[in-house]
């Protein structure tokens, strides 16, 4: 245990090109499942990933530039119309689609610009108002709204069988956390990292913020956007009460920060173990399913701010060091280093683990 | 127009009630909290509860319940904001949230999702005629006892202890800090009184209109919107935002009931953008 641990901490702090082939091997053995699994396993995984490639992308501008953008299912939502309308009324390929999808969320997220003079609350409640106020518009506007007029919707024949689909949806996944990976170990990745820290002080010496500021939302909007144009042909069909939910937006952030805000690892972990309590919490206690949810979000935010990955590497600190001698620093507790965390996390707001 | 007008002002006085603590709080404590509309129809629901099942009269069954949801908020904050205030803003944002889900299952474990209603029985004319309008009495009975504790809430902030250590944290933490104030307990009774006052709005607005535990989030997001409107850290703001979004959100609901959610968020916006120290913010922007 503490040597696997040891082994994931070494690759935390390593090239991105070994994350990068880890999360790759990952998706290659991922894509074995539906040999021998079910349906219904297969379309759940599904899901899953759908939310974990989210929830990804989500943690570039919420997470690691620290602007919680409470309307990301816009992108969600505007690529999944996208898609609608490419593959229905056009009667275009689904590759089309999805690039298209990905053009228009990333066009799209260049009207929010204004919406970054604001930061924290505002920032988020003025993204959730415009995604209140793009959802209204789709759903009254006839061109979006459906193909004749009475519509409310899209039926999106899907062209994939379901293992071709659970296979894209792999490479969804791969793409995006691999993207998010050499992103944050990039020049933009650092530019953002100290912007999250103190906006001032990193545009005092020289970073552009405005322009990253600006990448990083367009780096975290265009996944959103090709993956639902994606998930479009899967569910079949689309309304914008389902695509421009305002809960995909909230699971985003709850996977997030579950797993450990502004971390590449956190919402991969946080996503598995949710959706994990939560096929528990729907089978054995439907009633209590929404309460079991909510306290564990609670206890999360209240006792461990940066999310199972804090957990985890502290856990690993502490075998290790009862394995080996003591480190020449002298008796550092795990207490101590946990504290540590939290401390970084009071100043920067979760990247205290973002490598 | 003029209808549009009256009844806006006469329910405006409930937002800006609900809309109080929540102002203090993010001015006090520096958090959102998204729990706020939680307290709100718990003072609403435990009113109904006093009054319907117990058999207790309406004031004070509304004098209780207002008081058990401000002990409500005292024990949300000691047991769990007082640990995560000084966070990034988002994670108090979702634990408060997190927060307000598991209050509002609880609520529905007791009370159920049905929507609840209280008829109260003054034994005076249901309408009041004023320049050739017919008014509800009891709407008006209730914009006068919000304006009266409106006006308890002011006298609390201004002439006492409590309300001068609440206004020093508000305007500088470490300098209060430095005078001796002891700023986790003066937190703790601001969110008491926000409580109070919210549980307040609530039971007072149950005897207008029903309410029913899924409405919680409605209520932090008017709550929210008010205090936009009128800016952040002044009561007198919150309380003429009460009034205008009163108006603002019947103008909206009546003439465009179907855009009537995009309108008032296109409007949220543009403040947002425009004036982000309020329609009637005298102070400086305040953006966390």
């Amino acid at each position: 245990m503490g040597r696997f641990l040891k082994a994931c901490r070494d690759l935390r702090d390593g090239s991105p090109h070994r994350q990068a082939l880890a999360m790759a091997l990952f998706g290659v053995a991922l894509c074995a499942v539906p040999l021998f699994a079910n349906d219904y396993w297969v379309r759940l995984l599904v899901f899953i990933f759908v939310n974990i490639a989210l929830a990804s992308s989500w943690n570039v501008i919420g997470g690691v530039t620290g602007y919680p953008s409470f309307g990301h299912s816009v992108f969600f939502g505007l690529g999944a119309y996208t898609a609608a309308i490419v593959m229905v009324r056009y009667e275009l390929p689904m590759a089309m689609a999805m690039v298209a999808g990905g053009v228009v969320a990333a066009a799209f997220s260049l009207l929010f610009l204004p919406v970054f003079r604001q930061k924290g609350f505002y920032f988020a409640l003025s993204t959730l108002a415009a995604l209140l106020a793009v959802e209204t518009l789709v759903h009254k506007w006839e061109f979006t709204r459906g193909f004749k007029s009475w519509d409310m919707g899209w039926t999106v024949p899907s062209p994939l069988s379901l293992d071709a689909s659970y296979v894209l949806f792999v490479g969804l996944l791969c793409s995006t956390v691999i993207s998010v990976i050499y992103l944050l170990r990039s020049k933009t990745g650092f530019a953002l990292h100290a912007l999250h820290k103190d906006e001032v002080l990193a545009s005092s010496i020289g970073i552009p913020t405005a322009r990253y500021k600006a990448i990083a939302f367009a780096a975290s909007a265009v996944w959103p956007g090709v993956i639902g144009a994606a998930f479009a042909p899967f569910m079949t069909y689309i309304s914008t009460e389902s695509m421009f939910d305002v809960t995909i937006t909230l699971n985003m952030i709850l996977i997030s920060i579950f797993g450990g805000i502004g971390t590449v690892l956190g919402p991969i972990l946080g996503g598995i173990v949710l959706s994990v309590i939560d096929q528990i919490a729907w089978g054995n206690f439907l009633e209590y399913h929404r309460l079991i949810y909510g306290l564990l979000i609670v206890l999360i935010i209240t006792y461990k701010p940066g999310g199972i990955v804090s957990w985890l590497w502290d856990l690993e600190q502490r075998l290790n060091r009862t394995a080996e001698t003591p480190t020449p620093r002298g008796p550092v507790t795990a207490n101590e280093s946990g504290r540590h965390a939290t401390i970084a996390l009071r100043t920067e707001g979760g990247t205290g683990h973002a490598r | 127009m003029d209808d549009i007008v009256i009844f806006g002002i006469l329910r405006g006085a409930l937002f800006a009630l609900a809309a109080f603590g929540f102002s203090l709080v993010l001015g006090v404590v520096g958090i959102v909290n998204f729990a706020h509309g939680v307290l709100v129809v718990f003072g609403g629901l435990l009113t109904h509860y006093l009054v319907a099942q117990v058999g207790l009269p309406y004031l004070i069954g509304l004098a209780l319940a207002a008081a058990a949801t401000g002990l409500l908020a005292g024990a949300m904050q000691r047991a769990f904001i007082a640990k995560t205030f000084r966070l990034h803003p988002l994670m108090v944002l979702v634990q408060t949230f997190g927060i307000a889900i598991v209050i509002t299952e609880l609520g529905i474990r007791f009370w159920g999702t049905e929507e609840r209603l209280l008829r109260v029985d003054t034994g005076l004319p249901p309408v009041i005629e004023i320049g050739g309008k017919f008014i509800p009495t009891f709407d008006v009975l209730v914009f006068l006892v919000g304006l009266a504790s409106a006006g308890a809430l002011f006298a609390i902030l201004n002439y006492t202890q409590f309300g001068r250590a609440v206004r020093a944290c508000r305007d500088n933490r470490d300098s209060a800090q430095l005078c001796s104030i002891d700023i986790g307990r003066t937190f703790e009774k601001t969110m008491v009184v926000a409580g109070v006052w919210a549980g307040l709005a609530g039971g007072l607005f149950i005897s207008l209109s029903p309410m029913a535990p899924y409405m919680h989030f409605h209520w932090t997001v008017d709550a929210f919107l008010v205090v936009i409107l009128g800016g952040l850290g002044s009561m007198v703001g919150a309380l003429l935002g009460g009034l205008f979004y009163g108006v603002l959100n019947f103008a909206a609901y009546y003439h465009l009931p179907t855009l009537a959610p995009a309108v008032i968020f296109a409007v949220l916006i543009a403040l947002l953008l425009i004036r982000p120290q309020g329609l009637f913010g005298f102070g400086a922007a305040v953006r966390k």
